[in-house]
């Protein structure tokens, strides 16, 4: 079961924050005290959020008029408000972090395409891009936009880089790098619980709800190596584990109580 | 454990998802029937992966 709408609109509310009250002066210090390769794995993450978190702000915005209700409308509003905030912290980060040069944040974007991998670049510019084009003309695709948008992009390719950036940030190294992961992090949660929301309202054939589970194995090889095997198995583990919990896929043979596999 | 546990639906503050005791959690190892006090502390939400302190009580069940 999945919380209402109205719901996730008063939860996006409380947890609004600033991506511009977050000081990065002191982590851009730190950054280059840090090991070449950590460096390096680091700069493709970053790299890769800050191109597709600037896509994720701008092909929302046909979600909005294809909801069909108010309240479900409200919150893809909501949900753009948080993206937005998190393509302009990404903007701050390669800015402030990478150094990308430039007068504006697409200068500074056309700096740090370069260092992400291409098949993320494809996923969130091209296929991401196309599903948004494609609901604008016609809201019936709203069901599988939301899957490719909110269960696969954010459920899956977005949270496993979050956990990777955790784990590479896990020492302190840069805090207030690692607060501002957190904070998107904690975002993404309830855009992946809205997104099922959304689902279970649109009723999709079973056929697509199965597909999603490869869709999501798929999406995540476009990270790289930059994604150790443990987050991917305990990504895809999630992913799979919370279409069952909310009924979009049968249940598999349980596990003794506590032996979650996520 | 009352009759009030064994129904309360227990909501995960990050994620939206509800923990209905009578449908439990199948893919989680949770049997349909078991109050959310049950459930062993190492249980974590079904969609997101919060731990059982992000859950509160759900006021409308």
């Amino acid at each position: 079961m999945i919380s209402e709408p109205r719901h996730f609109a008063a939860l996006a509310a409380r947890l609004r924050w600033d991506a511009d009250g977050i000081d990065l002066s002191a982590d851009r210090r730190a950054w280059g005290t840090l090991e070449q390769g950590r460096r390096r794995r680091l700069t493709v993450l970053l790299a890769g959020f800050c191109v597709a978190e600037y896509q994720v702000a701008e092909e929302l915005t046909p979600f909005e008029p294809a909801a069909r209700d108010p309240a479900t409308a409200a919150v893809f509003a909501a949900q753009r408000a948080d993206e937005r905030r998190h393509a302009r912290l990404f903007d701050r980060v390669a800015m402030v972090i990478l150094g990308a040069p430039g007068a504006d944040a697409r200068s500074r974007r056309q700096f740090v395409r370069a260092l992400a991998p291409a098949p993320l670049l494809d996923l969130f510019e091209h296929e991401l891009a196309r599903a948004a084009s494609a609901l604008a003309v016609d809201p019936s695709c709203l069901a599988d936009s939301i899957s490719l948008y909110h269960l696969i992009l954010e459920g899956v390719v977005l949270t496993a880089g979050e956990l990777a950036l955790l784990s590479e940030l896990e020492d302190g190294s840069l805090p207030h790098l690692r607060q501002a992961i957190e904070l998107v992090e904690r975002d993404e949660r309830w855009h992946v619980g809205f997104g099922l929301r959304c689902m279970l309202d649109l009723r999709p054939a079973p056929a697509t709800v199965r597909r999603l589970l490869r869709a999501g194995e798929l999406a995540l090889q476009a990270w790289g190596a930059v994604i150790a095997p443990g987050i991917r198995s305990r990504v895809l583990a999630q992913h799979r584990r919370r279409l069952v919990a909310v009924g979009l896929l049968p249940a598999m043979r349980g596990h003794d109580v506590g032996g979650r596999a996520a | 454990m009352s009759p009030v546990a064994e129904t309360q639906l227990w909501i995960c503050e990050l994620c939206g998802y509800v923990y209905d005791p009578a449908e439990g959690d199948a893919d989680g190892g949770v049997k349909p029937g078991m109050a959310f006090e049950d459930i062993p502390d190492g249980w974590s939400c079904p969609v997101c992966g919060a731990s059982k302190d992000d859950f509160s009580p759900q006021d409308d069940a």
